[in-house]
């Protein structure tokens, strides 16, 4: 059996990585994403993982319309990829993500696959900052919930997509600690004209699911809530409560930003196991 | 609808907005000549005409997803990143 050691999720905006000047109240709420999300890498660090999975949306940029994918993991040994300048590597688990590969799509989960793949900012931004408080030796898989186009995961299908994962690493024996990541979030509205308003009482209401320990009920949001509320790609954060139950969980920052509300959530995954 | 479906007659501008958002050159050739990288490009007038709206309503109901709309809006003409 694989414990689950570590369980997080957190918002993935390209400005947590570039950090635009848009002055001093905006620089110290970044400042508290970034606290919040090293903290996430000792945490993860001490948690001593020999795998994590990396859940995480494209937007358009790591795939394209020649063929879209709603489900794909990961499957190769190494993976990079360059955002405004930055570049992240991160080593792979190839054995890993073909088994959990083989198992989800003999359980019904028709994912695509992929050994050669850049990553964009979904995984870029955030992990940029997690990534300087982990060791270079961890071993990471990627994994795409189309939370971003058209049609999307449908909620309830994420949250189940997190508990097949977690019977598979029930039954699986052949690495001993994984940490689950989800990023996406929170309430924001890019290339919509609602773009520069953020939905704080529906961040409100997410953090509190998370907190109260009430996470599965994150996939009762509906398609149209989640799209009008601004909060479409917490889609990664209902399969992580597939994954680990209804755990309680910690609020480790929040910043209502301009255009985006951001959040760093961890779990008490003690219960989980 | 904030976040609809791909329309498959805007593919050509996706293509483009996809291009704006990835290829600096690109992004700086089109800020100092817009419309001759756009004909370049082969992008129609009605293509052309929805690009330089920069209305993100109009491409919405066009058909463009809002990444690329984004892409266009606030890469191709504000000059920074998402």
């Amino acid at each position: 059996m694989a414990e689950i050691v570590g369980a997080f999720t957190f918002s993935h905006a390209p400005q947590i990585l570039t950090e635009p000047d848009f002055g001093p109240e905006y620089k110290n709420q970044l400042k508290k994403i970034h606290e919040g999300l090293m903290e996430v890498g000792n945490r993860i660090s001490k948690a001593s993982p020999d795998v994590v999975l990396l859940l995480g949306s494209d937007h358009l940029e790591s795939f394209f319309l020649q063929n879209y994918p709603q489900l794909l993991i990961f499957a190769g040994d190494e993976i990079s990829g360059t955002y405004s300048g930055y570049t992240l590597k991160l080593k792979g688990h190839a054995d890993f993500a073909r088994d959990l590969l083989f198992n989800l799509v003999g359980s019904g989960f028709d994912l695509s696959f992929s050994q050669e793949m850049s990553l964009d900012h979904p995984y870029i931004s955030p992990m940029a900052w997690v990534t300087k408080t982990t060791p270079d030796s961890l071993r990471f898989i990627p994994f795409h919930i189309n939370s971003n186009v058209a049609p999307k995961v449908n909620p309830s299908r994420c949250l189940e997509l997190g508990r097949a994962i977690r019977r598979f690493l029930d039954g699986y024996n052949k690495v001993e600690r994984v940490v689950i990541l989800g990023t996406g979030g929170l309430s924001h509205f890019p290339g919509t004209p609602r773009y520069g308003t953020v939905d704080g009482e529906a961040d409100r209401a997410v953090m509190d699911i998370v907190a109260e320990g009430r996470c599965t009920k994150l996939a009762d949001f509906s398609d149209e809530w989640l799209d009008d509320r601004g909060e479409f790609e917490i889609r990664t954060w209902m399969t992580v409560a597939g994954a680990v139950g209804n755990v309680p969980g910690e609020i480790l920052a929040y910043q209502k930003t301009w255009h985006c509300g951001m959040c760093v959530a961890s779990y008490d995954v003690q219960h989980a196991n | 609808m904030l976040y609809g479906y791909p329309e498959p007659r805007t593919l050509r501008v996706h293509k483009f907005a996809h291009e704006i958002h990835s290829n600096l050159d690109f992004r700086k050739k089109f800020q100092s000549s817009p419309d001759e990288t756009m004909i370049e490009y082969g992008l129609t007038d009605e293509e052309r005409e929805v690009v330089k709206s920069r209305d993100s309503v109009r491409m919405a109901k066009w058909g463009l997803t809002p990444y690329a709309i984004a892409y266009i809006e606030r890469e191709a003409y504000m000059s920074h990143k998402l």
